[in-house]
């Protein structure tokens, strides 16, 4: 029994859990509701190094017993011990294949999987969809595109650094799903940004 | 006595003798609450005809904890019921039996395992005292 | 259709108060505790965890004594209570052949390994009021020696798995995902687990009935209980952080074994089947009906046509619930003002159609 490999594990999670959550959540559900907008959100989690901490807040906050999570591969290389931590913070099982996850975390968007793996739900149950937290290295800088749709006042433009075009026009192509499809919460920094399925992207500048 | 094992007996230990063992240590052990304690639900299951394929026959309410020692030691527990303080000081003696198991065996496990062993008698005895032996007797043959 | 209704605010903050006092009644008496239910009124606590689904004694002592003893009212309040804890995990399946024996009894064999033992039990009692219970200084229990013949006491299916002529347990998948109706809604056909699941929960009443119609003809079946066993089994879960499995507590569980003749069938030899019941607490017919029950609605498997109500899952399972069933039905004493007024002009519509076409007859009749 090593202390210092399990102080990792069962330490840095929120410290009120119901109020952490919430707020968490509230911050979240905002997110997705105004699509493109970045949203302020100071982390209150701790995870092992180098995991970013704004992931760590949401799986806490959204992530359970009867979820499971993807931790992309070039996150548990550096942070092996995120696994744990996630699975003794939410109870969620980790899973190796994205395609089973219902929370798909990468540490930046070039360790995503790709997109059409993941659960797009069915049109029975589009709910049972995967969500994606990825890691931006910041909300400006990239390639620019303009997204639309329910949540958004005419248009906003949007351009999260370490976005390829390839990985936009995935998400081109989940959009085309809808009802079905994933959504995604970008997170930088101190803040996140929603990008649900139900919203419309074009690649390129307003 | 294997981990495994102090961690069932902790779990039966009732918050008397819980607080009663913690008089072994001068100071009060230095810990610190890494989760809970916690109420919540465990789905508890059983096996079709006793042996088969598991099903899922209600919830029962538990209470868990996770401390750490300043030492190091992380205790865990999870207990039937919905009191949090015998979770948190069960959690905190599984922490202490890593580090000084004889002590918490002297003043609390066997204490408990005692009393456990008492009731599980008593019961016994009480079922024992009702046994009964059917005779099947025959009816209208003649002798 | 849904209306909203306003007011009545005051009236129903009144009427919650009539009830509390009326909860507490003579004030001259003293308030009953949630101990004195627990210990004295057990069988009543153990219906309401096992139909409410929640296994912990005092939220039961507590449910009963909040709805003044209406056992269906307590059960929505356990499972009331229960939406709102969040689930930590499951058990590994608990081990009845591992029991502390409280009662075991079996129909089917009078001499078995570790005999029988008829606990605490109505059985064999004339069923007259004692009016000297009240008050009365009641003698402790008899003891008797316990000799290691005693234990253990194997379940009496399993003396007899070996025979061929009863059926076994079947074969537990490994890893096989285990149906769960509070996260998923039932659907047909259902399997056994969810079958098991629906029915542990299911009102004693309606089980009851419909395994007594069973007995009656409504689906062939000649039951035996093979074995009842009431006693307290170990509960063991998974710290998925130790990588190990832990004890958290004993919970009482009655389980019942039902042995049923089956005459073969395209899919099966004539055997013995089984109809397996299992619910927390002391709650003996309750098993008895879930495993009468369990029996018929095994009739697809076993290729058996189904004929009665008892053997119908669809129906059985959707209308076992009592939470479920008091909610639609006692739905029907709340506000319908406006359904009713629009089928209220209905009707009268066609009154008057009926009347007017009546009378035109009438008019024809007379020509």
């Amino acid at each position: 029994m090593t202390g210092a490999t399990q102080a990792d594990t069962y330490s840095g999670g929120f410290r009120q859990p119901v109020f952490d959550a919430q707020g968490v959540f509230r911050v979240a559900l905002d997110a997705l509701a105004r699509p493109g907008r970045i949203m302020p959100l100071a982390a209150r989690t701790k995870p092992p190094r180098p995991m970013p901490p704004l992931l760590a807040d949401i799986l806490s906050a959204l992530a359970d017993q009867d979820t499971s999570v993807f931790l992309c591969p070039a996150l548990l290389a550096k942070a092996p011990s995120a696994a744990g931590w996630v699975r003794f913070q939410t109870g969620a099982a980790n899973v190796k294949n994205p395609a089973e996850a219902d929370f798909v975390v990468a540490s930046h968007p070039e360790n995503l999987p790709p997109l059409s793996q993941l659960s797009p739900g069915t049109p029975d149950y589009p709910d049972r969809s995967a969500t994606v937290l990825v890691a931006v290295p910041g909300f400006d800088g990239g390639l620019p595109v303009t997204l639309s749709g329910p949540g958004i006042k005419d248009k906003i433009a949007f351009s999260p650094d370490g976005m390829s075009r390839g990985l936009w026009q995935q998400l081109v192509a989940n959009h085309a799903l809808y009802p079905r499809g994933i959504d995604v919460i970008f997170v930088a920094g101190e803040a996140v940004v929603g990008l649900p399925r139900s919203t419309r992207i074009e690649i390129g500048e307003v | 006595m294997m981990r495994q094992e102090a961690m069932g007996v902790l779990a039966r230990a009732n918050l008397e003798e819980l607080r009663g063992a913690l008089g072994a240590w001068p100071e009060p052990p230095d810990a610190e609450s890494l989760r809970g304690p916690e109420a919540g639900l465990i789905m508890l299951r059983g096996r079709a005809g006793g042996g088969g394929a598991p099903f899922n026959l209600g919830e029962a309410t538990v209470a868990r904890a996770t401390v750490r020692l300043s030492s190091g030691e992380v205790g865990f527990s999870c207990v039937l019921g919905r009191d949090l303080e015998k979770a948190r000081l069960a959690a905190l003696f599984d922490a202490l039996w890593q580090r000084e198991a004889e002590v918490v065996d002297m003043h609390l496990l066997t204490l408990v395992r005692e009393r456990l062993a008492g009731q599980i008698e008593r019961t016994a005895e009480e079922t024992a005292a009702t046994r009964v032996n059917f005779f099947t007797m025959i009816r209208g043959e003649d002798e | 259709m849904y209306v909203a209704v306003k007011g009545g605010e005051r009236a129903i903050r009144n009427a919650h108060r009539l009830l509390a006092d009326k909860r507490r009644g003579p004030r001259n008496l003293p308030d009953i505790t949630l101990e004195q239910i627990a210990s004295q009124l057990a069988l009543s606590v153990d219906r309401i965890m096992a139909e409410g689904s929640l296994y912990d004694r005092d939220l039961a002592a507590l449910a009963m004594k909040q709805a003044r003893g209406d056992l269906i009212e307590a059960i929505f309040l356990v499972r009331a209570y229960r939406t709102t804890a969040p689930r930590f995990g499951f058990s590994e399946p608990i081990d009845t052949s591992k029991m502390s024996i409280e009662r075991r009894v079996s129909a089917t064999f009078k001499d078995l390994p570790g005999g029988q033992l008829l606990g605490s039990t109505f059985d064999y009692t004339h069923r007259l009021l004692d009016p000297t219970l009240q008050g009365a200084e009641i003698e402790q229990a008899a003891r008797a020696d316990v000799t290691d013949e005693d234990r253990p006491m194997p379940r009496v299916t399993d003396l007899l798995a070996h025979e061929e002529l009863i059926e076994g347990d079947g074969e537990a998948e490994e890893g096989a995902e285990v149906g769960d109706l509070t996260r998923e809604p039932l659907s047909f056909p259902a399997e056994r687990d969810l079958r098991l699941q629906t029915l542990a929960r299911g009102d004693e009443g309606f089980l009851l009935g419909l395994g007594y119609s069973t007995q009656r003809g409504y689906s062939r079946t000649h039951p035996f209980v093979g074995e009842i066993r009431v006693g307290m089994v170990e509960v063991e879960i998974e710290i998925p952080e130790l990588g190990f499995t832990v004890s958290i507590g004993e919970i009482q569980v009655t389980e019942c074994q039902m042995v049923t003749q089956f005459q073969g069938s395209a899919k099966a030899p004539p055997q013995f089947t089984r109809g397996y019941g299992l619910v927390f607490g002391q709650g003996e017919r309750k098993a008895m009906a879930m495993s009468l029950v369990d029996r018929a609605l095994r009739a697809r498997e076993f290729g058996e046509d189904v004929v009665a109500p008892a053997q119908d899952e669809e129906f059985v399972l959707s209308h076992s619930d009592n939470v479920q069933s008091t909610g639609f039905v006692e739905h029907l004493k709340l506000p319908h003002y406006v359904d009713f007024q629009a089928e209220l002009d209905l009707v009268r519509r066609m009154r008057r159609e009926y009347e007017d076409r009546t009378a035109d007859e009438g008019k024809e009749a007379a020509e």
